[in-house]
């Protein structure tokens, strides 16, 4: 059954990142949500999970070609299912090389926030 | 019908950057699913279908749209340069009138080929149900 409200109008945030950021990690955060998320991994929830988490309205025409180059790269598998009306959803599941590259950006990116968090404090000795 | 529209638009240029039909039905269901849930237009969601063609990565099929109109430019270039190196050795005698019939021809064949090949990639893939 389709939802009456239209869940990305009530989490639109106003939180706006610079694309670069985005570029950097909104693939791993997919990744993250898609993992979180298990069986309700399609498409317009993960977009909604991403919107609450304050990282800004993520449209439709930015998430998909995203989630394609996932699936492409062995990161993700898909499955169409069909709803009782409409088009049915498409859901996401990590691979196992998906789940692997997930845990290494993590820490990686946590480290390099660390680092230039530090940086940009003013600490000279570092994280 | 402005959804079938969008879809269409979308269809055409996804072929164009050589997408093969399975990968386009995906994008369109996606799409579909996508509205269906926000209750949006597609062109809300995802912008024009022209440039949100360009945010996938180029495929190696070919499309029969693309055929049509990639033989069609083709042969008229053909025609075009024979007619040329005919004239040049002297084989046909040049007169304004025949060069314009010629090129005129060719212009055509030209137009009708991009023409028919842009129609039958805006059709929407025979497997694919909204």
């Amino acid at each position: 059954m389709r939802q009456s409200r239209r869940p990305y109008d009530l989490v639109m945030t106003t939180e706006t990142w610079p694309s670069e950021w985005y570029r950097a990690i909104l693939w791993a955060c997919a990744l993250s949500v898609i993992n979180e998320l298990e069986d309700d991994a399609y498409g317009y929830n993960i977009g909604i999970q991403l919107s609450r988490r304050r990282l800004g309205s993520i449209t439709g025409g930015t998430l998909y070609p995203l989630l394609k180059r996932l699936e492409a790269d062995g990161l993700v598998t898909t499955q169409w299912r069909e709803g009782n009306q409409g088009p049915g959803r498409k859901h996401y599941r990590l691979t196992s090389p998906g789940r692997l590259r997930l845990a290494e950006v993590s820490d990686k990116w946590l480290e390099f926030t660390a680092v230039s968090t530090s940086v940009l404090k003013g600490d000279r000795d570092g994280a | 019908m402005e959804h079938e529209e969008y879809l269409k638009d979308l269809a055409q240029s996804l072929r164009w950057r050589r997408m093969d039909d399975r990968a386009v039905i995906d994008v369109l269901r996606e799409v579909s699913s996508e509205a269906a849930e926000t209750g949006s237009a597609p062109v809300d969601r995802f912008g024009d279908a022209e440039q949100y063609a360009e945010k996938f990565d180029r495929g190696r099929s070919m499309s029969i749209g693309l055929w049509v109109a990639t033989t069609g430019a083709v042969l008229a270039t053909l025609a075009a340069a024979a007619y040329v190196v005919s004239t040049q050795v002297g084989s046909v005698p040049t007169s304004l009138p025949r060069s314009l019939a010629v090129y005129g021809v060719c212009a055509a064949l030209l137009v009708a080929a991009v023409l028919t090949g842009h129609r039958l990639d805006r059709r929407l893939p025979r497997d694919f149900r909204t």
